[in-house]
């Protein structure tokens, strides 16, 4: 019955022509109401309609599907590891829609090291965001557990093909800070000179070393030091400069990192740089809190 | 050490702050180590606090603790921002909470017993004026009257208007390729807003997306069409109608009764310890400042469930631009509150009339089986046809993607359809892992809507999660 009132509708009452035929007798029941009454016949199908839909929701009768659930996980695991605040979901979603990307390798870094698990549903957006960082790849593959794994295979999700053959990475290690530490400083200290080459910053950004203290320190004495010379560095060398390091500082040397930058010249553009820093920074160091669960 | 807000949570102070940026700007200056902060003390009741940043004259900010602790929120900052909570207050409440070992334990200083005291006054003041608000007076009264037949005449006036455009649509077909512009549903209603009738034009609104959905828009939008020309039909006999019956019909049309009108009604009063099942949040496509470009209107259900009495609630907020909404509750907290609901043939919107405690963690509450919600569901429609959305709290269900159609099934194979809308099917996929979890949610009739989550005694806030 349905069926014939949607064509109805989707023709237009008044290209309706001759008479409708059914042996459905609830369509009848509506047809007579339609056709005998004073009314418009739109209003009438209106009506019917209306009437129907209510009949249909009051009376819903819930599909049944016999097909056996496949495709399960152990429950057990999740029991089994200690979990840190849910709020990190939201810092995550942050960086989702778009804001602070910088500081995500660096969280999940920290959660390799540290073993730790995360809220579940927190999982298909570290996927999605590991599709859109191919860098953190390696880290997500380690950290996504059991559960991730099992969500991969049974979604098919195509953009998270990059994890389906997964190998548990090593842990990974933090004692080559030092090496790389010498091999950035040497890149920003010929900023001091000449403009930053794309090849140079893109070098950079390649090095993915940890967010250590010590090396943040090193890179922003050099900074300070740059900003020190007499070479006038324009607007595109400093916001260059500050988009290369800001994917590796740690947010102990937020102050000092953030000053250096503010001081360098009062324009507008500068100041700018300096608060973007100072908010990447702070939501860096809130994140890390919420994991650590200070 | 005691806790100066038993039981928050970082998170609990975050959801107190009007924007993502006021609360990050908390954080950061959330240290009391930092010099900027010249005193940062409490005595249990209050809280103080004097930060000196940038600015030539320091801000002094102050906070009732007892009122906050019963979700009043009364604090006071002397920075000039328009923001409330501001960033300093908002600093000081994240202190309270992570670094309790740091605030200086003290004397309420002059300064603060004055702002209480005022405070104390205007809040006095505040309730008379709302005590005064509530009497029923013969001119109230009669001023009421005018309003609302005012009201109501635009309302016919739109309605009738309405009536024939549903009927050219009809006559046309929708087939015909204007139905399947979003600005001939937009138009329309906005001319619902016109004619003050604003729950018709979100709902008309609504309508504009469904014949961009895919191939089978035909049978849903002739529902929606069907449905609203019955509530035409409905409005025409108002008068004639009981008064719970005109009072739903008030409330689909957007028409919302007023707190203090709830006392011409025999409404009931429930006292119960009520406990967040999920929550709704999400923006109203209808108001004139959202077609001027401005920020619109957004709107919260919180749905909650009685402990004793097993009856659900509602609480529905609205708040524009950036502002908070009144009500903060996540899934999973609880309040031993008196309850009043607004009149209805099935009573579910609510509020809170007198609270009891503090908001606390709450108890883990038994949802039902499908077939007992569907029931449920049945009965309430057969006494109020105008339910949009009604709470579902469904026991052991499995989410699962068929062929791109998600569903939430029982272990004996039956299913409810999950809404379209519903963004975050991944994180509900990963939080059962294939296994029989509790959801919450609102079911209208054709899909459920999940709210919030209960998995391995831990609730899940869905409205936290991005959009996927």
């Amino acid at each position: 019955m349905a069926g014939t009132l949607h064509l109805i509708a989707a023709n237009g009452t008044d290209n309706l022509s001759g008479t409708i035929n059914t042996r459905d007798e609830t369509l009848d029941y509506f047809l007579n109401e339609m056709q005998n009454s004073d009314d418009d016949l739109a209003a009438r199908l209106l009506r019917g309609a209306g009437l129907l839909t209510l009949r249909e929701q009051a009376g819903y009768i819930p599909s049944n599907d016999p097909r056996p659930m496949e495709k399960t996980i152990k429950p057990d695991e999740y029991h089994q590891q200690e979990h840190y605040s849910p709020e990190i979901v939201g810092f995550l979603s942050k960086i989702y829609q778009g804001e602070y990307a910088e500081c995500y390798p660096e969280w999940l870094h920290y959660v390799a090291l540290e073993e730790a698990t995360f809220p579940y549903e927190a999982l298909p957006l570290m996927l999605t965001l590991a599709t859109w960082f191919p860098i953190t790849q390696a880290l997500t593959k380690r950290v996504m557990g059991s559960r991730g794994r099992w969500l991969i295979d049974y979604s098919g999700h195509r953009g998270w093909y990059w994890a389906k053959h997964i190998k548990p990475d090593r842990k990974p290690r933090l004692s080559k800070y030092r090496k790389y530490e010498g091999r950035i400083i040497v890149r920003l200290q010929q900023l001091g000179f000449r403009r930053l080459p794309l090849e140079v910053s893109y070098e950079l950004r390649l090095m993915t070393f940890p967010w250590t203290e010590v090396f943040s320190q090193g890179i922003v004495r050099t900074i300070k030091n740059m900003f020190g010379r007499r070479d006038a560095m324009t607007y595109d060398d400093l916001a260059r400069l500050a988009d290369t390091v800001k994917w590796y500082i740690h947010p102990d040397v937020r102050e000092n990192l953030v000053t250096a930058f503010s001081n360098y010249n009062q324009l507008n553009e500068t100041q700018a740089i300096a608060r973007n820093l100072d908010a990447l920074l702070s939501f860096r160091s809130a994140m890390l809190d919420a994991f650590m669960g200070e | 050490m005691e806790a100066f807000l038993p039981g928050w949570t970082m998170e609990r102070v975050t959801l107190l702050a009007p924007d993502a940026a006021s609360a990050q700007s908390g954080r950061k200056l959330a240290n009391p180590r930092d010099d900027n902060w010249k005193a940062v003390a409490s005595d249990g009741y209050s809280a103080w606090a004097v930060y000196h940043g940038s600015t030539k004259k320091p801000h002094t900010l102050k906070v009732d603790l007892l009122k906050l602790r019963h979700d009043d929120k009364v604090w006071d900052c002397s920075c000039k921002t328009y923001k409330s909570p501001c960033q300093h207050v908002l600093a000081l409440l994240y202190m309270l909470v992570d670094e309790p070992e740091h605030i200086t334990v003290a004397e309420t200083p002059h300064w603060v017993k004055e702002w209480l005291d005022k405070e104390a006054i205007s809040a006095r003041k505040r309730e008379e004026r709302k005590k005064r608000n509530r009497t029923v007076t013969p001119e109230k009264v009669a001023q009421r009257k005018v309003q609302f037949a005012k009201r109501k005449e635009k309302i016919s006036a739109g309605l009738t208007e309405l009536e024939q455009w549903l009927i050219n649509i009809i006559r046309r077909g929708l087939a015909d390729p204007q139905v399947r512009s979003y600005e001939f549903w937009d138009s329309r209603a906005a001319r619902m807003v016109d004619a003050q009738a604003p729950g018709v034009a979100t709902w008309i609104h609504s309508m504009g997306s469904i014949p961009a959905k895919g191939t089978d828009w035909i049978e849903p939008l002739l529902d929606q069409l069907g449905r609203l020309f019955l509530l035409i039909e409905s409005f025409k006999r108002y008068d004639v109608l009981p008064a719970e019956i005109q009072a739903d019909l008030r409330a689909v049309l957007g028409w919302h009764m007023k707190r203090d009108e709830v006392v011409f009604f025999d409404t009931p009063a429930i006292k119960d310890t009520w406990i967040v099942t999920g929550r709704y949040a999400g923006t109203v496509h209808n108001s004139a400042e959202q077609t001027n470009g401005k920020r619109g209107l957004k709107t919260q259900r919180v749905w909650l469930r009685g402990l004793q009495s097993g009856r659900d609630a509602l609480i529905l907020d609205f708040a524009f631009g950036d502002s908070l909404f009144e009500t903060h509750m996540l899934p999973g907290w609880a309040i031993e509150a008196e309850m009043n609901f607004y009149p209805s043939r099935y009573p579910l919107r609510a509020f809170i009339n007198e609270k009891y405690s503090d908001v606390f963690e709450g108890e883990f509450i038994e949802g039902e089986n499908i077939i007992e919600n569907i029931e449920n569901y049945a009965h309430a429609l057969s006494e109020n046809p105008w339910i949009q959305q009604f709470p579902f709290v469904l026991e052991d269900v499995i989410p699962v993607n068929y062929d791109n159609k998600w569903i939430l099934r029982e272990v004996d194979g039956t299913y409810l359809p999950i809404d379209e809308q519903f963004e975050h099917r991944w994180s509900l996929l990963a939080l059962s892992g294939g296994h029989p979890i509790q959801v919450a949610g609102e079911w209208n009739g054709a899909s459920f809507y999940p709210t919030g989550a209960m998995v391995n005694r831990r609730f899940v806030d869905f409205e936290v999660i991005g959009k996927l």
